[in-house]
């Protein structure tokens, strides 16, 4: 019985071997030149709007990006509006999320928010609330957050709650010693914290 | 090893259902750790006992967050009524029910010390055990 013998010459074999190197080549040409996203130093309507034209107000707007410090920024409000100040622009119904990696998320709401271009920074004002995802709500008369870099301050009277505890203080500052540590909450100027415990 | 026993320390004992008042300068909590760290001119008062410190570390449960362990540094006093216990460190464990000074451990009575290795408090009961090296400082009467 005879068999059936398919051979290869020398220049199919080549051909193959190229054509492996080559699609090679070309997946780590794709890698390489693909554009390396950089974090922005700030959530782009900051610098992006000019507040000046914003009389009739922006509806309804949402943004992202990436602090300096590698956390995610999600914005989200009702109406953007102009101020009297050049670089100001009142937020109606505004909520911020920040997002860690493998840390819990922070989330940020206020009736008003004020925007300063210049400053870099949002501050919530009007029923102004602060919830971690590890349920921890602080409540304060004003919490401003840095857009640039992760740093939420709030300044006094602050008062918070987390599973079994109640606290007051009179200042909070949300921040991040370097890009790897751990997301830092610290109370100061007076720290009043009520343990109930369990019976 | 040294060892002597006291009656109930202070109203520990009853105190230990009560809320726990933590009063500090500053206090920082690090949600990775599940634990809180007051610094400078730390209180923690529950009922009428008080533990005063210059740093206090609070560890809390990972699964349900309820208090595990307080340990205290620095110029360590437990008062409760007219108990007085003084030391380096302290550490309460509201799992163990205890309370451990250690650290040039002294119960103070008065005008009198008695100091100890290791000064350990059940809360449960407020039992007091003076452990290691007891020594019993009574000073004279002036009058």
């Amino acid at each position: 019985m005879s068999t059936l013998q398919i051979s290869y010459s020398n220049t199919i074999f080549y051909l193959k071997l190229f054509l492996f190197f080559l699609g090679l080549l070309a997946i780590i040409l794709i890698f390489w030149s693909a554009k390396k996203i950089e974090p922005s130093t700030e959530i782009p309507f900051a610098k992006d709007v000019d507040f000046t034209s914003l009389n009739d107000g922006l509806i309804e707007p949402l943004y992202s990006s990436i602090t300096n410090s590698g956390d995610e920024l999600q914005f989200q409000a009702q109406q953007i509006v102009a101020t009297e100040k050049k670089d100001t622009a009142l937020i109606k119904s505004a909520s911020l999320k920040i997002f860690s990696e493998n840390r819990p998320g922070i989330f940020l709401s206020s009736e008003k928010a004020l925007l300063n271009k210049d400053e870099k920074n949002l501050t919530f004002i009007d029923n102004v609330v602060l919830e971690t995802e590890d349920k921890i709500e602080i409540t304060a008369p004003k919490i401003s957050v840095s857009l640039d870099i992760t740093l939420i301050r709030a300044n006094g009277p602050i008062s918070g709650t987390f599973p079994n505890n109640t606290i007051k203080a009179g200042q909070l500052d949300i921040f991040k010693v370097n890009n790897s540590s751990d997301l830092v909450i610290s109370f100061t100027k007076g720290v009043e914290m009520v343990y109930n415990t369990l019976q | 090893m040294a060892q002597s026993q006291n009656a109930g320390f202070g109203s520990l004992s009853i105190d230990r259902y009560e809320p726990l008042h933590f009063n500090s300068d500053s206090l920082i909590f690090n949600q990775a750790k599940n634990i809180a760290e007051l610094f400078d001119g730390v209180q923690i008062s529950q009922g009428k006992s008080i533990l005063s410190a210059e740093y206090v570390k609070v560890i809390y449960s990972k699964t349900d967050n309820s208090l595990e362990k307080i340990l205290a540094e620095r110029n360590v006093e437990l008062k409760s009524n007219t108990d007085i216990a003084k030391a380096d460190k302290a550490v309460y464990s509201l799992i163990e029910n205890s309370i451990s000074l250690t650290g040039n451990a002294q119960l103070v009575q008065g005008s009198n010390k008695i100091l100890a290795d290791q000064i350990l408090i059940d809360t449960k009961t407020g039992l007091t055990q003076l452990l290691g090296g007891v020594k019993t400082v009574i000073l004279p009467s002036t009058n």
